[in-house]
């Protein structure tokens, strides 16, 4: 442990702390810039210039470590004139457009102008100016409010390892840019939109949606993989307006790309399913959710007494869900017609372009499966289908397929199909007799377990659609209609707690 | 004049020639202590010599190297800095053209002694044919067996590799000098870590000037207290002036440091140009301050004179400026170069040096405006000391001498809308 001091507090800290990681554990905020916790020091931006005794020279806080015995000055009146200066710097070229850019509300320069700033500007020459450029994939780079602080390339070239993205030219000059012209094609660009403390590179898909200050970030975890990334689902008014990494350093550090990112626009193109429907001829009615409910479970009780009946459980299903539909199913479908499938996927491309967090296991939480005794057994199941002893199936947690339903399984030759879903696809909509609602993922809580094991429990950041009840209520009515009992939800949800465990 | 330490063969014939080098005592140097004396008592004999760094900064040479770590895990490295990019300095140029072999030489000494078995010259990008000339030398010291494997039979090898620049003065710093060696762009980098801890590819690595490396086969040759019998007590030896500007005999001149500098101009060049007056002398190069005729009128040429903000010795390089010059226009001229040459990672070089230059240029043209003085003078301070490499440094101290010293000019071009000269 190392003592120093800083602006007259006495701190101890760690051996090897620098003065800025110093004073940010301690409360005493010192104003940075090109620094960024999970980038590579370069001590460019100089706005975190202190004083330390001893030292001719102001020393910039983020680079310098801290020594025992060291007196650090961070509001001295040498430092607030290095700051002003560097923010006057900063600003001289800038538009000062803050009431149209995208960025306000959530620009480190804006804040640190508020602070250091001054009131007028003493630049009377001509502003540079770079046109605005869509530089491919996500992005849009506005190169007149870049900063030059290059944590934007430090994360291209450290983090992602991937070479396509430097500075070009020198001086007043620079700017940030792809080699050899082209597109950005790398998987993880948001992370460069959020590492960007100004407006210099902004999402396409975000920007003028929506001002920063009216968002709710709600915490949440990425059900687009079994890795799990920690998110925060950022929602006005019930409406996801994008979605961005939370910090586990376990998980995924504060990083999470951009197919993750992009979940939320799922609901985009499909018809959501927001009442329990049947099939009649080529259309589907609505039902009530009794006569649905009732209508499953007489062909539950009928085909499952000859074993005829499976559940097919898809990895999208929260531990809690899959928890109720075993309920449900306990001594009305027999333990060999269960399984859990799982979308595994291809993914050399993806980690060819930099994406160093998505797993091949397309799916949020098939260690969930497990950790309830559910096992793969989609080859039995497709045996039993091919030999028609199989003749209903009911699907549930399937979303994490494109076609809502998983591709292994040939549903032609089943009688009766029921799926548990939020969307109506082709697909389903060709092979279901019954479809029972689903809440959306962003709309539910729930425990999903990732791919190392970690379990994560969620809580919904939307609010449910009118006429979406909760899955663990559904099997709870659905285990009552197949027993022709009243549904006891306190005892059920006991048991579906104890299986969680 | 005494005796000549660096240019001694530089009138002869072809002296850029292997053949020419060991007709006059070329190598003798390397032979009498390769193998033969133990490389820390070389570094023992260059720390006597006093030998200091004279590529500006004036570091001594032995206590660098003394620096790197002898039992370092990873490969060391040695970088002579060829990258004379500090305008009005070109005597690098001259030891590289006439004569390379000594400056080949110093470096196997010096690798020998830190323990180095890949070197590198690292020239500038506008020297075509001074690297045409060292890369026949280097090849020609290859075939002679001074470089490579086993040199000399005595057991020390060493690869020599001419890395050439792309035109950028800021890699004449020893860090960005690293990056650019390294194949990334030419930025500095933070230091700490100093280049003798964690260099070159992570190496602990020493950077010396191209004229430093040339004395080094002098003083093992002739010892170091030959070599400190010249100069002053805290400047040992010789050092090349670059004279040029407003004199009648411009070009280098080998002297021994504590040399006067008013001889300098008026007896060893011949005094200004066409009898006209002094107006100011840029001392070491373009990145020091600017000196009034006062303030040369005692002025000896030795580090132990630098004080910051007033004379410094630079890379000695010194621009003679005659009175029909108008200081605003010098001062512009020399903020563009360094607005020019600013890498840009850094804020305050970045936008200062355009700002100040943009300024300077708007006065020059006729359109200073009341209080761009005092303003100039603010920015530089906001540059001066904030930034990341002794560029910014480099740039603001320039012109707030100018700023300073000939205040009256800049009053005038405001004042009259115009330049009066």
């Amino acid at each position: 442990m190392v003592n120093l001091t800083i602006d007259d507090k006495k701190l101890t800290v760690e051996e090897g702390t620098t003065i800025l990681n110093a004073a940010l554990q301690n409360g005493i905020d010192i104003p940075h810039l090109c620094y960024h916790p999970n980038l590579k020091i370069r001590g460019t931006c100089r706005i975190c210039l202190v004083e330390i005794e001893g030292m001719r020279k102001l020393e910039t806080a983020c680079s310098t470590i801290v020594k025992d015995g060291m007196e650090v000055h961070t509001r001295s009146e040498r430092v607030e004139k290095a700051r002003r200066g560097v923010i006057e710097f900063l600003l001289i070229n800038h538009p000062l457009n803050c009431p149209v850019c995208d960025q306000a509300g959530d620009c480190d320069l804006q804040r640190y102008s508020r602070r250091y700033g001054r009131e007028h500007s003493r630049y009377g020459e001509d502003k540079r100016d770079f046109p605005k450029h869509d530089i491919g994939g996500g992005l849009i780079r506005n190169m007149n409010l870049c900063i030059a602080c290059t944590r934007c390339v430090r994360f291209a070239r450290d983090i992602l390892g991937i070479e396509e993205y430097g500075i070009f030219f020198r001086g007043n000059d620079q700017q940030v840019g792809i080699y050899q012209g082209g597109e950005l094609k790398n998987a993880m660009q948001g992370c460069m939109v959020d590492v960007c403390p100004v407006g210099a590179l902004t999402s396409k898909d975000f920007r003028f949606k929506k001002r920063v200050w009216f968002l709710d970030p709600k915490p949440s975890v990425c059900q687009r993989c079994a890795t799990g990334c920690n998110t925060f689902i950022e929602v006005e008014d019930n409406v996801i307006y994008r979605i961005s990494p939370r910090e586990n350093q376990d998980v995924n550090d504060i990083w999470m790309c951009d197919i993750g990112r992009m979940t939320y626009h799922d609901m985009d193109d499909v018809e959501p399913v927001t009442f329990p429907m049947m099939k009649s001829g080529d259309q589907f009615f609505e039902l009530s959710w009794e006569r649905a409910l009732e209508e499953l479970a007489s062909e539950i009780r009928e085909r499952g007494e000859k074993g005829g009946f499976a559940l097919v459980i898809g990895t999208g299903a929260s531990v809690e869900d899959m928890a109720s539909a075993l309920l449900a199913a306990d001594g009305n479908i027999g333990e060999e017609r269960i399984t859990f499938v799982t979308r595994v996927e291809d993914i050399t491309k993806e980690k060819a372009a930099g994406n160093f967090l998505i797993s091949e296991d397309f799916s949020p939480n098939t260690a969930g499966a497990k950790k309830l005794g559910i096992s793969d057994k989609v080859k039995k199941i497709e045996d039993g289908i091919n030999s028609k002893d199989i003749t209903g199936i009911l699907f549930l947690g399937c979303e994490i397929f494109e076609a809502g339903l998983p591709d292994a399984l040939d549903l032609k030759k089943v009688k009766f199909t029921a799926v548990i879903t939020d969307r109506l696809t082709t697909e389903i909509k060709k092979s279901a007799e019954i479809v029972i609602p689903a809440p959306h993922w962003s709309r539910k809580s729930g425990t999903f377990i990732n791919s190392k094991g970690i379990l994560q429990r969620i809580e919904a950041a939307v609010k449910p659609q009118m006429g979406v009840i909760p899955l663990t209520k559904v099997f709870a009515d659905l285990a009552a209609a197949i027993d022709k009992t009243s549904a006891d939800y306190d005892s059920f949800y006991k048991e579906v707690e104890k299986r969680v465990g | 004049m005494t005796e000549s330490v660096l240019l001694s063969r530089v009138e002869l014939e072809d002296s850029h020639t292997l053949t020419v080098y060991e007709k006059n005592g070329g190598y003798e140097a390397l032979k009498k202590v390769l193998g033969k004396v133990d490389p820390e008592e070389l570094v023992e004999e260059v720390k006597s010599s006093r030998l200091r760094g004279r590529g500006g900064a004036g570091f001594p040479a032995g206590v660098k190297w003394g620096f790197v770590d002898k039992n370092s895990p990873k490969p060391k490295y040695l970088a002579c800095n060829a990258d004379e990019g500090e305008p009005g300095t070109f005597k690098d140029r001259l030891l590289i053209i006439k004569d390379p072999h000594q400056l080949i030489e110093g470096i196997i000494i010096s690798s020998y002694a830190i323990g180095v078995a890949t070197a590198f010259i690292y020239i500038r990008g506008e020297y075509h044919n001074e690297a045409d000339i060292l890369e026949g030398a280097i090849d020609e010291a290859y075939k002679a067996g001074y470089l490579g494997k086993n040199i000399l039979g005595r057991g020390f090898s060493l690869e020599l590799i001419l890395h050439r620049g792309a035109g950028s003065y800021v890699c004449g710093d020893e860090t960005a000098l690293m990056e650019s060696i390294e194949g990334h762009r030419g930025n500095p980098r933070l230091k700490p870590p100093f280049p003798a801890a964690v260099g070159l590819y992570e190496g602990p690595t020493v950077i010396n000037n191209v004229e430093t490396l040339s004395a080094v086969p002098y003083i093992v040759n002739k010892g170091a207290d030959a070599y400190t019998a010249v100069g002053t007590k805290e400047s040992a030896g010789t050092k090349l002036f670059c004279v040029s500007g407003n004199v009648n005999k411009p070009g280098v001149y080998e002297l021994p440091l504590g040399f006067p500098m008013k001889k300098l101009i008026y007896e060893v060049c011949g005094g200004i140009s066409g009898g006209r007056k002094l107006k100011g002398v840029i001392p070491g190069g373009s990145s020091t301050p600017i000196l009034l005729p006062e303030e040369i009128e005692d002025l000896e040429l030795a580090y132990e004179s630098s004080k910051p903000g007033g004379f410094m010795l630079g890379s000695g390089a010194v621009i003679v400026i005659d009175e029909r010059w108008c200081m605003v226009k010098i001062a512009a001229r020399l903020a563009k170069f360094y607005a020019h040459e600013s890498c840009g990672q850094c804020t305050p070089c970045r936008e200062g040096t355009t700002w100040t230059y943009k300024i300077l240029k708007r006065i020059e043209e006729g359109n200073g405006r009341k209080g761009d003085p005092e303003l100039l003078l603010d920015i530089q301070d906001n540059i001066l000391g904030k930034t990341l490499c002794p560029l910014g440094d480099a740039a603001a101290m320039p012109i707030i001498a100018i700023v300073e010293k000939f205040r009256e000019e800049f009053d005038r071009h405001i004042e009259e809308a115009r330049c009066p000269f």
